[in-house]
């Protein structure tokens, strides 16, 4: 078990800092943090409203930007490896191949982390710039929106070891905007008036397939100092635990099928 | 079929066979056939061939990169298909490839980590290697600012840190510079004095020819020959005589032709080399002597490995 902790580890540590490396790291992460400064000079409202309007702004780009970075750095990663050829003395060691695709995960979700905490750190300068307190409230919202990230990051990285990655990056967007409006989706399927039996079953399948990310979105919560009960969120963690995990399941099967 | 593994053979294989699929067409690539050889432990084996003729997929079914479709490889007793063969195998790509951002410590401590060490044998094991192949002081460079022939050498530090007891070579000496070969058979060598077992593709033979116990030649995915590189050369019929003689010398060729021979001149007409029987050399030295030519060297004349190679590939 130490043995298979020490070859993850090692991977992800190598894919950490190249993923911290990659120029559409840098962009994605300049482009975010430019949004989140002008955001204190978008309002036109008072004070209160303004705050609130910040807060909504600053959350919604954190939790795009942060999807967007999990994505684009998960279907890059395994393939990259493979055609830089950097994997081939990798993969002569003693390790499996599941070893490997784990480590690339925690690797991209290092980088991931590393830009969730700059971007929180901007939020936070803003909030305090504007208001001269910083709301808690922030605190809380961060976890999930690395959670959403975990869970868009495993979908980036199961779909490249099956897609190129241009195609895993544009299944990973659209599985992403339709994890977020889930329910909206589900509902138009299955609700309406008109609805027959296949939009039915083909909205319950949906609903069961695509992964709940609305429930990561705590902007409300936020914005609104609405209290959210602790059993949901811990609920809502293991929640991306466990999809991760099946998610990590199927990449590693199709990695290991793989002809090198 | 499962080898013993106390037998002392490091890599055994046994109708190993790879096909790939031709996109489009019903037939298949053939890019290893039936390959059985065995690579006894300790020694020092060159696996020779052409370009395409199937060694690095041979290498690639060895390391658990592709999976044979017919046909059976073990290292040291324990199947290819096992990760668990790889322990004991350090492996150097052709062209290796590593991320340039790291230094070369870092990339040796990574590929410890890998190997199974612990964080303290890493480090050891580390600093040992990097000496070994004489980086030692260049350990906190990154790779990006390091030569090609460097890298190799990093590549092989990054091969050797968890203490391999095959190592498996695709190609090192591509790239490399004559100091650089150099410095690579004399590392072979040493590595095969400390009981590593080293397979070794290549098509630079004279470099094989003097480092290598045994060779295979790979042509086509089929093993056309194996054996010692004196084995695989053809030894000819022939001695070569070399001589110093002072001027052109008409009667000596018609004497020498007399004996079966062949007069080689210089571009003067001046008698420089006699090809003679083997049978025949001794009469030729009397002639020699009675003729006042120096005599420099005599010489069995054999084919050279780069010959036999022409020969089994073509």
């Amino acid at each position: 078990m130490l043995k298979v902790m020490r070859h993850i580890g090692a991977i992800a540590k190598v894919s950490m800092l190249e993923g911290a490396r990659k120029q559409i790291f840098h962009v994605l992460m300049l482009f975010s943090i430019t949004l989140l400064a002008v955001a204190i000079m978008l309002g036109r409202f008072g004070h209160d409203v303004q705050i609130q309007t910040i807060k909504d702004m600053c959350s919604a780009v954190i939790l795009i930007s942060t999807g967007l970075i999990a994505i684009t750095l998960s279907v890059t990663g395994i393939q990259q490896e493979l055609e830089q050829k950097t994997a081939y003395p990798v993969l002569a060691k003693p390790l499996a191949r599941w070893e490997f695709v784990t480590g690339k995960y925690f690797g991209t979700m290092g980088t991931v982390a590393i830009g969730v905490v700059i971007l929180g750190v901007t939020f936070c300068s803003v909030l305090l710039a504007y208001s001269g307190t910083i709301d808690v409230g922030v605190l809380l919202v961060l976890p999930f929106v690395l959670l959403e990230a975990a869970i868009l990051g495993a979908i980036g990285t199961m779909l490249s070891t099956v897609a190129s990655p241009p195609l895993a990056w544009f299944l990973s967007v659209f599985i992403y905007i339709l994890g977020s409006a889930k329910f909206g989706i589900y509902s138009y399927l299955t609700g309406g008036k008109e609805a027959n039996a296949f939009s039915k079953t083909l909205g319950t399948v949906i609903y069961h397939l695509l992964p709940n990310l609305e429930c990561y979105n705590f902007k409300e919560s936020l914005v609104h100092h609405l209290a959210v009960p602790t059993p949901y969120l811990i609920q809502t963690a293991l929640y991306a635990v466990l999809y991760v995990a099946s998610l990590l399941t199927v990449a590693s099967l199709a990695f290991a099928r793989k002809e090198l | 079929m499962t080898p013993d593994k106390s037998t002392g053979t490091a890599i055994e294989t046994s109708g190993l066979t790879k096909h790939y699929p031709i996109p489009r067409q019903k037939t298949k690539r053939i890019a290893v056939n039936h390959l059985t050889l065995t690579v006894p432990e300790g020694s020092i084996y060159g696996f020779l061939g052409p370009n395409g003729a199937g060694k690095t997929t041979t290498i690639k079914m060895l390391l658990g990169f592709t999976e044979p479709t017919e046909g059976e490889a073990w290292i040291f007793g324990t199947s290819t298909l096992d990760n668990d063969a790889r322990a004991v195998v350090g492996y150097v790509p052709e062209q290796p490839y590593f991320h340039r951002f790291l230094t070369a410590q870092e990339v040796v401590r990574t590929h410890g980590a890998l190997a199974g060490l612990t964080s303290a044998e890493t480090r050891k094991r580390s600093d040992e290697c990097l000496t070994q192949v004489e980086m030692i002081d260049h350990a906190s460079t990154p790779l990006s600012k390091l030569s090609k022939g460097m890298v190799q050498r990093i590549a092989l530090a990054s091969a050797l840190v968890g203490d391999p007891k095959l190592l498996i070579l695709d190609e090192p000496s591509s790239g490399l510079d004559p100091l650089g070969r150099k410095f690579l058979r004399d590392l072979l060598m040493q590595l095969r004095s400390e009981g590593k077992t080293i397979f070794v593709s290549s098509h630079l033979l004279t470099e094989m020819e003097s480092v290598c116990d045994t060779v295979g030649v790979l042509a086509k995915g089929v093993l056309v020959a194996t054996g010692s590189p004196t084995d695989i050369v053809q030894v000819r019929d022939t001695v070569a005589v070399e001589i110093a003689a002072t001027a052109p010398d008409k009667a000596l060729a018609d004497r020498v032709a007399e004996w079966g021979g062949q007069l080689e001149l210089d571009d003067a007409g001046v008698p420089i080399r006699v090809i003679v029987p083997t049978d025949r050399v001794y009469g030729v030295l009397d002639i020699i002597r009675e003729h006042n030519a120096r005599l420099v060297s005599v010489n069995p004349q054999r084919e050279s490995l780069e010959d036999a190679f022409v020969r089994l590939v073509s």
